[in-house]
């Protein structure tokens, strides 16, 4: 069993900071926690001596600035699939209801923004919505900050683009103001379960009622987190009619999904196209005209 | 003379069919209850075990000293260091480590000690095992064979066996079943038309929420004591005697409470290796499994395979019936997984057939042993009848309903092992789960979801010839104390026997204590399986407090002057049912201020004690017929109904309904009633839909709960229970045992559902989404 040498607890991100640069490779920060003993123990984490809670340094607000929804990294999965900011706006929302599709109460009530993302794990939910979104990662270390698309930080199965010392303190959805809805769908061998395969679509409908741009992403057909650039091509400019949304959805399976013991690549290539267009169509159900 | 004191024994009840809550409820909810594993005794130390990381192999060395330099390490053992025993029910193979031989990933073959789990862990890898690999069975078919690739156990017989089969010259075969009626060849030749299936039921765990985990200490006086988390205490005392060469009355027992078994912590896979490092070193030592352990290395539900061809006429009665099955039992018999064999029979008994044929193949294979699993291989055998049963229907154009009518046994019938049916209300229990889900009215679709209601039948025996022992002590005071071994591991054992010990003296539940087995100091229980403590613990029970209440019905008598056929006792009091005034405290039958606090009973304190024994017939090895009309206690007799949805273009199932009918006899507790039933068709329905040991080469790969898929409380469907049927004569106060009844037709309830719903079966446990899709996809392709 894995067991840290030390936890710290400081009290703001810059004590965090300090923290990470002093000890880049045998400090690694802690959230929610509910992933971080998963990783130690299939022995992703034999480096890791200090474990920095990051819960007490005021990162916990959803806020709406300018530019969008600011959502910091340790709130919590409840507090995400509760708020009302993003539950009052059609295209927000989904972050919210990807938040309460991740069923475990006792897990929801302490897993983070941050770590969901951050676990590096290409079947999670929220990250697949939050890439529909296209939205952005604040990151900082002692010296420094920086801003990525979130589809630049994911890179692979538990690989960020997070450098030694780097904290990801922020979440950004960036606001759109076309008429805009998005939807999330996710499929499970139980009620409770991981993803087998999840998707999360975004679509904005221009003044003649076009699509004027979609956003689809799968999870958990691969490494990494897919974004489905010919569904998306697909949809672009048309009136989203049954026709074109089930050519667009075919389209997503166009690739060789990851088999697992829990469902085989030819089972999600039949799946895929079900979950993209019936999410499709959630999504422009969505929208507010 | 007992029946005499019963003649009160009448309704209304007192305590008998109340809802009470369980006497062990609030702790068990608060989390102050006390498990095996929140056990700790100074100077404990940890034990951990090195497993095999091969499926079939000779061992050619095993090098314990680097383990043994390891700062902390207090022993490190290998089969050699204990006694060169081998164990089981009815075939003696398993040894305490492995010696030799290895023959399944995972099996034991060192152990280590150590002051902390972290440095057993840590020495486990510093022992170091040379291994020759052998090649590996895992195919029961080719396990079968005269001549197969290899043969498991070369020694079987030097082996200790209670064996049938021997002449049919199959080397990995060790148990063998088998029922002869009438004549199959010559029913095939006179019915209308052969149904033939195969059906795969597949490898599950019982996934009891307490892994598997066990203490044991040397006391002063060379005396051992074990606390396990185990479903039988006598028979681990006995197992550790045999396997240990340990005295039994060295030996003691002592039963914590018990975080769920289903069959699975019936025979220990730990106990005698624990006790081995206890003796050892000479300290406590705790062995607790990991989860993963639990998966690897307990008894699993075995799979089968069952081939069945029935021949039936035109209106649905089956004339012949032929049925093997082959199971596949893993690297060692499984403890009593062995018996398993033998009570498959469970599986198909229900049908009245004049011509029948069945045989059960039990054959090693190199995987982990199977053994007990709630329903004892009748669940497995009942899926495969079940659907068939649906088949059958559906060749005929009949209802399948009907079908079943035509064919399930009656009260009074021989059933095809030749025993006589008593209590058998399988036909209203069928009439009553097609009423509870609304046979015949099907829902329209809606969008990808198409609708379909299945039922299927059933019963599970509870086994005889088995006994249970009760002592029952009347304290001054007013309250009752019940010694018993009785397990209760989540079933509200203990509570069932305090509402019977109550409703004999009519005390009030508060007031009665029920003990948790320690067999040095409560008396003998056949154990906590084939759903029978209700039955056989719960008789002797009442019969020990009926001896009680003699005892002080007559002591009375002397003090009242009356008749003590006059006499009866409520609420401490024992009064004149002809005159109510002669009446006495029975605490004034007591005398006090002896010494301190002392109070006693001259003469003899009231203490009432009784056995239960339950006869039978033992089945003859030629042709599987009971040799009297009594093979088994009872059958607990159940139905289930189930509605179904199925997306067509995901495969998902969903479970609108399951509807069980059970007939318990009597209901002792209703709230315990409905946990049971609705505990065992949930964990069916789990196992039908999700669950699935999957392996790779010769290693678990879903050996964790991320990838053991179960259902959780958002799968749950909406699970209505009823119950019928008359209390049964044997039975204390009429009951059944109803542990394990559910388990059986659930399954394939749904698995005929999904085909009323898309008219696509599938086979093979368990139904998941990407099998129905494929099933689908096929149908489409081929018409
Ligand atoms: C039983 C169970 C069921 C689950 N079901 C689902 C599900 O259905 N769907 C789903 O999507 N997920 C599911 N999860 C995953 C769960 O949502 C994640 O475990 C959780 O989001 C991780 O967040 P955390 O705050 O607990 O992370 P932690 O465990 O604290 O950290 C995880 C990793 O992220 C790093 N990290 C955390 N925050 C930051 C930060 N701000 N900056 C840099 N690095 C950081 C940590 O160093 C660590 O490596 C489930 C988990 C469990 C245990």
């Amino acid at each position: 069993m894995y067991r840290p040498e030390d936890i710290l607890v400081p009290k703001n991100v810059d004590e965090v900071l300090s923290i990470l640069a002093e000890h880049p490779d045998t400090a690694r920060v802690m959230a929610g926690n509910t992933m971080i003993f998963e990783i130690a123990s299939r022995g992703l984490a034999v480096d890791v001596k200090t474990l920095v809670d990051i819960t007490q340094v005021g990162l916990g607000n959803v806020e709406e600035q300018k530019d969008g929804i600011h959502i910091g990294a340790t709130v919590t999965l409840t507090e995400l699939a509760q708020s009302k900011l993003l539950l009052g706006n059609p295209r927000h929302s989904v972050v919210a209801e990807t938040a309460q599709e991740i069923t475990p109460t006792q897990i929801r009530n302490v897993a983070t923004v941050g770590g969901e993302i951050c676990a590096g794990m290409p079947f999670f939910d929220l990250p697949t919505s939050l890439l529909a979104l296209n939205a952005k990662v604040k990151l900082r270390k002692k010296n420094g900050q920086r801003e990525l698309l979130l589809k630049d930080f994911i890179l692979d199965f538990l690989t960020l683009a997070l450098e030694p010392g780097e904290l990801l303190t922020e979440v950004v959805v960036p606001r759109v103001d076309k008429a805009s809805g998005a939807a999330f769908m996710k499929l499970g061998r139980t009620a409770s379960d991981l993803a087998l395969v999840n998707v999360a679509a975004a679509v904005q409908i221009d003044a003649s009622g076009r699509c004027e741009s979609a956003n689809v992403w799968l999870g958990g057909v691969g490494s990494t987190f897919r974004e489905c650039a010919e569904t998306q091509k697909i949809l672009a400019g048309s009136k989203l009619d049954q026709e074109t949304v089930g050519k667009a959805a075919k389209a997503a399976a166009d690739f060789e999904p990851a088999s697992s013991i829990h469902g085989s690549s030819e089972y999600k290539k039949m799946v895929i196209p079900v979950l993209v267009r019936d999410c499709v169509q959630k999504a422009e159900s969505k929208v507010r005209r | 003379m007992l029946k005499e004191e019963q003649r009160y024994e009448t309704e209304p009840y007192y305590l008998v069919g109340k809802p009470v809550t369980r006497l062990d409820g609030r702790e068990k909810v608060t989390g102050s209850a006390i498990y095996t594993h929140d056990l700790k005794v100074p100077n404990m130390l940890y034990g951990k075990i090195k497993r095999s990381t091969k499926p079939h192999a000779e061992i050619v060395s095993i090098d314990t000293s680097r383990a043994l330099k390891l700062k902390g390490v207090r022993a490190v053992i290998t089969g050699r260091d204990v006694p060169n025993t081998r164990r089981g029910v009815l075939v003696k193979d398993t040894p305490v480590l492995a010696v030799d031989r290895v023959r399944y990933v995972a099996e034991p073959v060192a152990a280590v000690a150590a002051e902390t789990p972290e440095i057993a862990e840590e020495a486990l890898d510093l022992i170091d095992v040379e291994y020759r690999e052998l090649p590996a069975i895992f195919d029961p078919e080719e396990a079968m064979k005269k001549e197969p690739i290899v043969v498991i156990h070369p020694d079987f017989k030097s082996y200790t066996v209670k064996y049938l089969g021997a002449e049919l010259g199959i080397p990995n075969l060790h148990a063998y079943f088998k029922v002869r009626k009438g004549d199959v060849e010559k029913g095939f030749e006179k019915c209308d038309q052969i149904v033939e299936n195969s059906f795969r039921i597949n490898m599950v765990h019982a996934f009891h929420l307490e892994p598997i985990v066990s203490m044991a200490r040397v006391e002063p006086n060379g005396g051992i004591t074990i606390w396990e988390s185990t479903q039988h205490p006598y028979m681990l005392r006995n197992e550790i005697s045999e396997a240990l060469q340990i005295p039994l009355d060295k030996i003691n027992v002592i039963v914590p409470h018990v975080g769920g078994g289903f069959g699975n912590k019936l025979v220990s896979v730990v106990a005698p290796i624990t006790v081995a490092l206890a003796k050892q070193t000479r300290r406590p030592v705790k062995i607790a499994f990991s989860r993963r352990e639990v998966f690897e290395a307990s008894y699993v539900r075995q799979p089968f395979t069952v081939h069945i061809k029935d021949g039936v006429t035109r209106d649905g009665r089956i004339v012949a019936r032929k049925m093997t099955s082959i199971i596949s039992g893993g690297g060692y018999s499984g403890g009593m997984g062995v018996n398993e064999t033998k009570t498959s029979n469970c599986g198909f008994s229900h049908y009245k057939v004049d011509n029948f044929h069945y045989d059960a193949y039990r054959v090693y294979t190199n995987r982990v042993p199977g053994g007990p699993y709630r329903g004892f291989g009748a669940g497995q055998v009942n899926w495969a009848v079940e659907s068939q049963m649906d088949m059958i229907a559906e060749r005929l154009g009949l209802d399948p309903v009907e079908v079943r009518l035509r064919n399930l046994v009656e009260e009074g019938d021989k059933n095809v092992i030749g025993e006589t049916m008593r209590s058998a209300e399988h036909k209203n229990m069928l009439r009553k789960a097609k009423e509870l889900i609304g046979w015949g009215q099907k829902r329209s679709p809606d969008g990808p979801w198409r609708f379909g209601k299945g039922v299927a039948s059933g019963h599970k025996w509870s086994f005889a010839p088995t006994a249970s022992s009760a002592m029952v002590k009347y304290s001054f005071g007013g309250f009752l104390d019940a010694f018993v071994s009785t397990i209760d591991m989540g079933t509200g054992a203990q509570t069932i026997l305090a509402q019977i010990a109550g409703e004999v003296l009519r005390i009030p539940l508060e007031k009665i204590r029920v003990s948790m087995p320690n067999t040095n100091f409560t008396p003998f229980s056949d154990g906590g399986f084939s759903s029978r403590q209700t039955y056989n613990d719960g008789n002797a029970v009442r019969l020990a407090a009926l001896d009680l209440k003699k005892q002080i019905v007559e002591r009375a008598a002397g003090v009242l002057g009356v008749d003590r056929m006059e006499l009866d006792v409520r609420e401490e009091k024992v009064y004149s049912a002809k005159d109510p005034k002669k009446a006495m405290k029975i605490d004034d039958l007591f005398m006090k201020g002896v010494s301190r606090g002392g109070a006693f009973a001259p003469v003899r304190d009231f203490i009432g004690a009784a056995t239960w024994f339950q006869e039978s017939g033992p089945l003859r090895a030629e042709d599987g017929q009971c040799t009297t009309d009594r093979a088994c206690s009872f059958y607990d007799v159940v139905s289930t109904a189930a509605e179904v949805a199925v997306n067509i273009e995901t495969g998902q199932i969903k479970i609108l309904k399951i509807a069980v009918s059970v007939d318990p006899g009597t209901v002792l507790n209703p709230l315990l009633f409905e946990g049971q039933v609705q505990g065992s068709a949930f964990m069916a329905f789990s196992n039908t839909l999700f669950e699935d040991l999957v392996f790779e080469d010769g290693g678990l790969v879903n050996a964790e709960l991320a990838d053991y898929k179960i259902a959780g409380s958002k799968d749950a469907p909406e699970i209505v229970v009823s119950w019928g049927g008359s209390p049964f004569s044997d039975g204390p106060f009429g009951a059944k045992g109803i542990g394990e009844g559910p388990m059986l037709p659930t399954p394939a309830a749904i698995g005929n559902a999904v085909y009323d719903a898309i008219g696509v079966r599938i086979p093979d446990l368990p139904v998941t989404a990407e099998k129905v899709l494929v099933a689908l996809k096929e149908k489409r392709g081929s018409g």
